[in-house]
Order: structure tokens, then C-alpha cells, then sequence
């Protein structure tokens, strides 16, 4: 700005002043400074209009005013606007083309900087409203931080006072606690005094007992005594013993006695318990290793290690029952074995059980499904049936009844016209037979004819196809010929056209169609090759037949190839495409009758054929 | 069933002689002994005063009376009406007295348990027992009469000495482990001892002949134990009925509790027959009763529900009455529960499970099981005899003027009769066979 100021005519003071401000204002507001420029740059230039700003530019400092420009664009780094002087002393002309360019590339920079204005604003908006928006985000997080503050606290305070009343709960457990305590020792404390007490006065109690003992028996009561008319004798008849110690002696030995009896009865029914036991389990091993045994196969199949060795146990056991039998004694050795092998198979058998068990769900579950459509479709049809059958018999019997009832109204004279019948149904029956003889000779000559006709349908069938297969080579060979050796297929033509002489049968119909429809084949096809390639078809009929259809297929190839060669012998010397597409082209109208005949009779063979071959 | 006409009786004195040939029963100071089949008057004898107890000797040759006002006890023998014997206990009193098994010794208790008296009846020898306990079952005679036990207490402990009979001497004699015992009992084959603490403790113990402790069983602590002990016939059960409503059945290999029977409020399981007395309508139809079955529709079976309420109720109320677990069939053991006194509980011991219930109208007086079969009279103070049996249930009206409140029964050996006792009359109830008993009488009801 400095540079600027001292470049700038004295002159222009006030409008460099003018500009000064403006250029300040510039950085304050460059949008107002670039208008007020374009506003001084334009409005000058064009016509002197007495406005405020119109100070810049007058009619008397044109001159003036243009070099200042000149100046201030050079120092902006624009073209000067003066053109390239000659001479010193030629004055220097205003070059109108640099102001204009000048002028443009003033105004693209305008609007260039307009543009980023704009950019700026709305980014400045954009930003303003993400302040906005930030602002009350802050605004509500700091609402939030306050709240959770104030939950914080008012949490902190319920901890607090859980705590205080935990604290008195604790204190009050205690108390309890001690209460009890309390409550036990005092409780403790009476029983034992209780008990003292009791002591105590059971003690008194038994003095006085004593003492009262004392007094009723020492008074030598007169009264204690006992009247006895005369004394009885024993229950056991025998006298009284003195006591002695052999008595006691005797009474311990009686005592222990009825002990050892009474140990022994129990000892014995013990036993028995454990024979009955033990035999059950023997009874229940046998059973067992019975009904376990089949089963051996399927786990050793499975090459499971641990089965196999309990079975082979099995197997061991199954050998020391007989030996176990005789050891009836209680070793121990003998229990642990005896109860081991039954465990061991029991588990055998839970296993064996619980697959069963699983195998028999899954199956159920499996079958279940599809079981219960199906059963359900059989179940309706089978109502049906039954229903049908019931309505049947229904009716059956409904005529029955008439029948019943007519015989009854009629029941009159019923020997005459028993004996009629009868000779009625003789007759029906002999007339029934001859008609059965006859149909069934009927019926023998309609199964010869339709098995004739079966056979002829068979031959036609098979003729149709050698014919086709022997077509189908003739083709081929006809393709090739045409393709690859005109010689040769000349010399074939010629030789066909030989053959065509000895032709009687005449049917173009059959062929016309199949030669169409096959143009390709396999590249080697020689009338050898054909006959080999009918020889190799899967004749389904025998042997004979199979001559017969050689023979026919012979027959046919050589038809086929007659037929063909008439007219197609003379345009395959001019050229193979066309004489193809001729050919092709005179082949159709002759065979297109004669296919739709060949067609449908084709498809009657077909038909015949299929209902007879199987 | 038939009923013999009505015989006077005085404080439910009655007792069959136990060869089941004689019954004898009390009248004021009389004594009167029955043929048990003809029911025509054997024997008569006079007493010195009122009769208070009457006991058979095993032999049944003869009948104590006790006359505890007095401190007597006479005897009289059935074979020589005019021998006589009169024991005299002076101013000790007399308190119990008992035969012993051989039925030549009496037993007597005097008063304040100071001692016990043996008297005999072939010589003149008198033997003395000190210190025995004043409990409830103090003294128990083995099945064979061979042994006595008998509850001691001396030095604030309890002992239990065990006696020969046949010339009352002392065997063994040892302390029990108990704060304050409360009976003893042998078990049918002597060999065992079965002695239970009072009741506020619950304690059990068992001791073999020799005094050695076989075993101790305690169901619960603190709180109130024993209430009664039964032993069945084969000794291989010992049913413990105690005050929290249950019973406990141990055996006798390793005296471990086999099972346990409450006596719930309701009973769901359908198995269990519930037989419950019901007025009928009708009130002419004499003493007929009918036991609904208790599994027929929603009607009964609310009302059964509020019968149980009810007795739930009197639960609250102080029982006084003290019942035992009687448990004289094999099979079965009935309870009779004091919380629901008007109820018999049967189970079966075979199956241990609850057989059948039956609920009478009123509190049952006393029940006593046939010695033959699986057959139980119950009486509750009404004009009925209650029978029951697997078969199914029967109630009879007693004849008699103005009705016999039956306080108590008492079947005959054989099982064939029975005698229905009241405050002051008594009769015999001959059962036939056991398809008569459903039909015997008009009187009889449903059973199902």
C-alpha cells in the first residue's frame, strides 16, 4: 500500500485517499470494494456522470486518471494500457484492446471472486449454523452433565443412607444377636437351675421316700399281711428253689440262651434271604446272559473295544455259573463277582435298552409323518370302498327282500312251479354253455388275429427303422460326396445310377422327410458302412428276424438310393450347392403328400407297436 | 351279630378270662364270672368294697381285685370258690397291682412308688423292690413271663433292672440314658427292650436282654417327643407315634426308621379309602349309617374338607387324652391322632403306605383289633360299634333301652364276640361269620 501511495500523483490525493479507504475496506469487506471499483473502473470510462464518485475520473484529468490506472493495473501485473511507444517523444497512445482485455479480465475476476464470496458465505453460514448447533449440543450436554451430577449426588446420598441403615441393620443384627445369646444363656442358665432345682427336690422327694419308708415299715404294721386260706401250688407243679448262686449262675445261662436262640433264628432267616436273594440274582444273570447272547455279533461288528471285552466276560461267566452254582457259601470274592457280572450286564442291558428305545422314537418320529398322509389317503379310500361295498349290499339285500317277497306272494303252487323253473334254468343252461363255446372260440380267433396283427406291427416297426438308419448312411455318404470327392461321387452316381434299373417299388415318401431333417452325419459313409451300421443296431427281435430285416434293409437302401439319384445325378455336375439346394427344393413337393401320409402311418405303427410290445 | 341282653357293670370292669372260657365283670363290690359262650353266671363273689381293678392270672385260674381306697387286694379262685385270699397293704397304700406271668405272684405298687410287693400265693415269702419309677409304663413282663423290667429311679437317674420271674431275682441291672423315663416296653419275643424318654425329649432307645444299647433314635430335638410306642407282633416294627402328629416305624436289624406317617389334612391319593360317618336324613331308620365313599362327586367331598377344618381347629384346643398307636395286627397299624380325635388312621405295613381313614362324627373313645383277623372295633361314646376291615366298613347300633353309650370294647380270643361296655352296662356281641357281618342286623350300614 505504501508502494502504491508514493507511485499515486499528488494530485490524485484525495482520490488515492478515496481508494486508500477502500482498499482498506477491502480487507474489512471485499465484496463493496470490488462494486465500488467496477463501480469507479466502468462508470468513468463510459460517460462523465456528475456522482459522487464521478470525482475520479473528469474531463480535464483523463489523462491523469488513465496513467493511473495504467499504473495500478501494471502493479497488479496487467498488460500496461498504453501501447508500445516508438519513440520517446511520441506521446504514448492509449491502447484500447489492452484496456478491454483488461476490462474482461477484470470482470472474470470479479466474478470469480463473487463466486468465491458466495462459496465463502455459505460455508460462512454453514459454519455459523454448526456453532449453532454445536452450541446446543454443549448446551444440552451440560444440561445432562448437570442432571447426572444432580443423580450422582442424590445416588451418592441413597448409597449413604443404605449404608447408615445397613450400618443400624447391622447394628440391630448384633443387638439381636446378643439378645439371643443373651436369651440362651439365660435359658441355659434356668434349665441348669431347672435342673439343680429338680435335683434338688427330687432329693428331698427320695428323703422323704425314705424317711416314709422308714416310718410305714419299720412301725411293723400289723396290717401289712396277707389271709391265705391255704397256699396254692406252683403253675409248674414244682417246689420252690432257694436262691443260691448256682440260680443266678443258671439264670445267666437261661438269659443268654434265649439271646443265642433268638441271634440264631435271626442269623438263619438271614440266610434264607440271602439264598433267595442270591438265587434271584443267579436266576436274573442266567436270564440275561440268555437274552444278551444274540446280541453279540452286531457290537463285535462294531468293533467297540469295551463291549467286546464285557461280552467276552459275558462269555466267562456264562462258563463259571455252572462252577458258581456249587459255591452256595458267602465268599466274598464269589458276591463281588457275582454282583460285578450283573452290574456289568445290566449296563449291557440299559445300553442295549436306551438304543432300542431310541431307535423305536426315531422311527416313530420318522414315520410318524408320512405314515399318517398316507394311512389318511389309504383310510378315505378305504371308506369309500367300504361305503361303496355297504351300499352295494344294501342293495343287494334290498332285492333280496323283493325277491324274498315275491316268491312269498307267489308261494301258492309252488311244486309245479319249482319244477318249471327248473326246467327252465336247464334249459338257460344248456343254451348258456353253447353260447360260452362260442364265445370263447370267438374270443381264441380274436387273440389269433390280434396276435398276427401284433407280429406284422413288430416287422413294420423294425423295417421302419433299418430303413431309416440305412437313409440316414446313404445321406451321410451322400453329404460327403458332395463335399469332399466329386470323383468319387460321380463314380458312386454311376454306379447307383446301374442299380437304378433293377428299382420296382416306388415310395420317395418315406425318405423325403428323414433326408431333411439329417444334413450332417458322421464324415465316412460308405454303403459298407451302412450295412455295418444295421448290422450293429439293437435288434430287439430273433435271429431270423433279424435277417429278414437285413435283408429289408438291403432292399430299402437300395431304394432309397434309386429313388435319390434320378435327380440328383445331373445338377451335381454343375455344382454341389445349388444341386443341394435343388435337390432339396424338388425333393419337397413330391414327399410333402406322401410324408403326411408316411407320417401318420408311422405314427399308427408306433402306436401298434407300443401296445403290443410290452 | 347278635347282642346278649344288657348286664349291669360298674367303672367299665369287664375282662374274658384269657383262655377265653370265662368273662368276668364288676359290680359295686360284686364280682361276677360268665361262661363267655352262655353267658350263665359261674361264679359269685362279694369284694369288701368297691372293685377298682380286676385282673385275670395267666392260668386263668384266678381273678385279683384291687380295691385301692382300701389298700386290698383280694383273689379268688375259679376252681375252689371258697378259697379266699386277702392282701393287705396297710397304710403304704396301694396304688397298682398286677399279676405276675406265672400267675402265682401279685405285684403290688404302693402308694408314692415307694416300693413294689411281690407277694406269693405258693409261699409265704414277700418280696420288696425299692425305688421303682412312677412313670407311665414302669413295669413290662417279657411275652414268656420268664422276665420283668422295671423302670428305676434313683440319684436323680434312671435305671432298669431286669428280674427273673420264677424267683424274682435280679439279672441285670443298668442305667438309661434318658433325662426322665417314661416307659418301657419288651418287644413280643424278650428280647429287646424298647425304652422312651418323657416327652420333652424325643429319644428312643432299645436294649438287649443283657442290658447291652443296641441302638438310639431321635427324630427331631427341641421340641415335645414321645407320645406312645408300639411294638408289632412279629418284633420286626416299632412304631413311634409322637407329638408332632407322625408316626415312625423302625426295624429291627438296624433299628433305622423304615418310613414316617403324618396325617395330612386332605388326602388326594385316590387309593386311600376315607370312610366318614354321616347322619342320614331319615332319623327313624335306627342307627343306620352311611359312609359315603369319599372319591364319588364334589359334594362330599367339600364337606370332608371343612370336617378336616374343623378338626384342624380343635388341633388348637389342649388335648388331654393321651391315644396309643396300637398296632396289634401285623399288617396294619392304625393311629389314632390326637389333633383329630374323631379320626382312625390305618396303614398298611405290608405296602407302608396309608390304607384307609375313618372319620366318626364324634371323638373316638377307643379302638381294639381283632386277635384273629384284620378286623378293628371302635367305639366313640355313641350307641355304635364301628367295625372295620379291609373288606370295608360297618357301624351297629347296641340295643338297649335308652341306648348304650359305648365307652369301651374288648374282643374275645377267638374273635368271634365282643363286649361293648358303658358307664354302668354291658353286653356281648357275638359276630358270625364273616360274611354275616354286613347283614347280620337291619342295623348294619353301607359299606363300600
Amino acid at each position: 500500500m505504501g508502494d502504491w501511495m508514493t507511485v499515486t500523483d499528488p494530485g490524485l490525493s484525495s482520490e488515492s485517499k478515496y481508494i486508500s479507504q477502500y482498499t482498506s475496506e477491502t480487507k474489512m469487506s471485499p465484496s463493496s470494494l470490488y462494486s465500488q471499483q467496477v463501480l469507479c473502473s466502468s462508470i468513468p470510462l463510459s460517460k462523465n456522470v456528475h456522482s459522487f464518485f464521478s470525482a475520479f475520473c473528469t474531463e480535464e484529468n483523463i489523462e491523469q486518471s488513465i496513467s493511473y490506472l495504467d499504473q495500478e493495473l501494471t502493479t497488479f501485473g496487467f498488460p500496461s494500457l498504453y501501447e508500445e511507444s516508438k519513440g520517446k517523444e511520441t506521446k504514448r497512445e492509449l491502447n484500447i484492446v489492452a484496456v478491454l482485455n483488461c476490462m474482461n479480465e477484470l470482470l472474470v475476476l470479479q466474478r470469480k471472486n463473487l463466486l468465491a464470496q458466495e462459496n465463502v458465505e455459505t460455508q460462512n453460514l454453514k459454519l455459523g449454523s454448526d456453532m449453532d448447533h454445536l452450541q446446543n449440543c454443549y448446551a444440552k450436554l451440560k444440561e445432562q452433565l448437570e442432571t447426572s451430577r444432580r443423580e450422582m449426588i442424590g445416588l451418592q446420598e441413597r448409597d449413604r443412607q443404605l449404608q447408615c441403615k445397613n450400618r443400624n441393620l447391622h447394628q440391630l443384627l448384633k443387638n439381636e444377636k446378643d439378645e439371643v445369646q443373651k436369651l440362651q444363656n439365660i435359658i441355659a442358665s434356668r434349665a441348669t437351675q431347672y435342673n439343680h432345682d429338680m435335683k434338688r427336690k427330687e432329693r428331698e422327694y427320695n428323703k422323704l421316700k425314705e424317711r416314709l419308708h422308714q416310718l410305714v415299715m419299720n412301725k411293723k404294721d400289723k396290717k401289712i399281711a396277707m389271709e391265705v386260706l391255704n397256699y396254692v401250688g406252683r403253675a409248674d407243679g414244682k417246689r420252690g428253689s432257694w436262691r443260691t448262686g448256682k440260680t443266678e449262675a443258671r439264670n445267666e445261662d437261661e438269659m443268654y440262651k434265649i439271646l443265642l436262640n433268638d441271634y440264631e433264628y435271626r442269623q438263619k432267616q438271614i440266610l434264607m434271604e440271602n439264598a433267595e436273594l442270591k438265587k434271584v440274582l443267579q436266576q436274573m444273570k442266567k436270564e440275561m446272559i440268555s437274552l444278551l447272547s444274540p446280541q453279540k455279533q452286531k457290537p463285535r461288528e462294531r468293533a467297540d473295544d469295551s463291549t467286546g471285552t464285557v461280552i467276552s466276560d459275558i462269555e466267562e461267566d456264562a462258563g463259571e455259573l455252572s462252577r458258581e452254582s456249587t459255591w452256595d457259601l458267602s465268599c466274598e470274592t464269589v458276591r463281588e463277582q457275582l454282583t460285578n457280572s450283573i452290574r456289568k450286564q445290566w449296563r449291557i442291558l440299559k445300553s442295549h435298552v436306551e438304543k432300542l428305545d431310541n431307535q423305536v422314537s426315531k422311527v416313530h418320529l420318522e414315520g410318524f409323518n408320512d405314515e399318517d398322509v398316507i394311512s389318511r389317503q389309504d383310510h378315505e379310500q378305504e371308506t369309500e370302498k367300504l361305503e361303496l361295498e355297504i351300499q352295494q349290499c344294501k342293495e343287494m339285500i334290498k332285492t333280496q327282500q323283493q325277491l324274498l317277497q315275491q316268491q312269498l306272494a307267489t308261494a301258492c303252487d309252488d311244486d309245479t312251479t319249482s319244477l318249471l323253473r327248473d326246467c327252465y334254468l336247464l334249459e338257460e343252461k344248456e343254451r348258456l354253455k353253447e353260447e360260452w363255446s362260442l364265445f370263447k372260440e370267438q374270443k381264441k380267433n380274436f387273440e389269433k388275429e390280434r396276435r398276427s396283427f401284433t407280429e406284422a406291427a413288430i416287422r413294420l416297426g423294425l423295417e421302419r427303422k433299418a430303413f431309416e438308419e440305412e437313409r440316414a448312411s446313404w445321406l451321410k455318404q451322400q453329404f460327403l460326396n458332395m463335399t469332399t470327392f466329386d470323383h468319387q461321387n460321380s463314380e458312386n452316381v454311376k454306379l447307383f445310377s446301374a442299380f437304378s434299373g433293377s428299382s420296382d417299388r416306388d415310395n420317395p415318401t418315406v425318405h423325403s422327410r428323414p433326408r431333411q431333417k439329417k444334413p450332417h452325419g458322421a464324415p465316412s459313409g460308405s454303403p459298407v458302412c451302412t450295412s455295418k451300421l444295421t448290422k450293429s443296431l439293437p435288434a430287439s427281435p430273433s435271429t431270423s428276424d433279424f435277417c429278414q430285416t437285413r435283408s429289408c434293409v438291403s432292399e430299402y437302401s437300395s431304394i432309397s438310393v434309386l429313388n435319390t439319384t434320378p435327380e440328383e445325378s445331373k445338377p451335381n455336375q454343375v455344382g454341389r450347392e445349388c444341386t443341394n439346394q435343388k435337390w432339396s427344393m424338388a425333393s419337397r413337393p413330391d414327399s410333402q403328400e406322401g410324408c403326411c401320409s408316411g407320417c401318420s402311418s408311422t405314427h399308427a405303427d408306433a402306436h401298434i407297436e407300443k401296445d403290443d410290445l410290452p | 351279630m347278635n347282642f346278649s341282653e344288657v348286664f349291669k357293670l360298674s367303672s367299665l370292669l369287664c375282662k374274658f378270662s384269657p383262655d377265653g372260657k370265662y368273662l368276668a365283670s364288676c359290680v359295686q363290690y360284686r364280682l361276677v364270672v360268665r361262661d363267655a359262650s352262655t353267658l350263665q353266671i359261674c361264679q359269685l363273689y362279694t369284694c369288701l368294697d368297691q372293685i377298682q381293678h380286676i385282673e385275670w392270672s395267666a392260668d386263668s385260674l384266678f381273678i385279683l381285685c384291687a380295691l385301692y381306697k382300701r389298700g386290698l387286694v383280694q383273689v379268688w379262685s375259679l376252681e375252689q370258690p371258697e378259697w379266699h385270699c386277702k392282701i393287705d397293704e396297710g397304710s403304704a397304700g396301694l396304688v397298682a397291682s398286677c399279676w405276675s406271668p406265672d400267675g402265682r405272684h401279685i405285684l403290688n405298687t404302693t402308694e408314692f412308688h415307694l416300693r413294689i410287693t411281690v407277694w406269693s400265693l405258693c409261699t409265704k415269702s414277700v418280696s420288696y423292690i425299692k425305688y421303682p419309677k412312677a412313670c407311665q409304663q414302669g413295669i413290662t413282663f417279657t411275652r414268656d413271663g420268664r422276665y420283668l423290667a422295671l423302670a428305676e429311679r434313683r440319684d436323680c437317674k434312671d435305671y432298669v433292672s431286669i428280674l427273673v420271674c420264677s424267683d424274682w431275682q435280679l439279672l441285670r441291672h443298668f442305667d438309661t440314658d434318658t433325662q426322665d423315663l417314661a416307659g418301657i416296653e419288651w418287644a413280643p419275643n424278650g428280647c429287646v427292650l424298647a425304652a422312651w424318654d418323657s416327652c420333652l425329649e424325643y429319644k428312643i432307645l432299645l436294649y438287649a436282654l443283657d442290658g447291652r444299647l443296641l441302638s438310639a433314635f431321635c427324630a427331631y430335638e427341641r421340641s415335645l417327643g414321645i407320645k406312645s410306642v408300639a411294638w408289632s407282633p412279629s418284633s420286626q416294627f416299632l412304631a413311634v407315634g409322637s407329638y408332632d402328629g407322625k408316626v415312625r416305624i423302625l426295624n429291627h436289624v438296624t433299628w433305622k426308621m423304615i418310613t414316617e406317617f403324618g396325617h395330612p389334612a386332605t388326602i388326594n391319593n385316590p387309593k386311600i379309602v376315607v370312610y366318614k360317618e354321616a347322619e342320614k336324613s331319615p332319623p327313624l331308620v335306627l342307627g343306620r349309617l352311611a359312609f359315603p365313599p369319599p372319591r364319588a362327586a364334589a359334594g362330599p367331598l367339600s364337606s370332608m374338607e371343612s370336617e378336616y377344618a374343623e378338626a384342624c381347629r380343635r388341633q388348637s384346643q389342649p388335648q388331654d387324652r393321651h391315644r396309643g398307636t396300637g398296632l396289634q395286627s401285623r399288617q396294619l397299624l392304625p393311629g389314632d391322632e390326637e389333633c383329630v380325635p374323631s379320626a382312625v388312621w390305618i396303614w398298611d405295613i405290608q405296602k407302608l403306605r396309608l390304607l384307609a381313614v375313618l372319620e366318626q362324627l364324634s371323638a373316638v373313645r377307643c379302638f381294639q383289633w381283632d386277635p384273629r383277623q384284620a378286623r378293628l372295633a371302635i367305639c366313640t361314646g355313641g350307641s355304635k360299634v364301628y367295625l372295620w376291615s379291609p373288606a370295608g366298613c360297618v357301624s351297629v347300633q347296641v340295643p338297649g333301652e335308652g341306648g348304650l353309650q359305648v365307652l369301651s370294647v374288648c374282643w374275645h380270643l377267638s374273635g368271634d364276640s365282643l363286649a361293648v361296655l358303658s358307664k354302668d352296662r354291658f353286653c356281648l356281641c357275638f359276630l358270625e361269620t364273616e360274611q354275616g357281618v354286613g347283614t347280620a342286623f337291619g342295623q348294619a350300614g353301607d359299606h363300600t
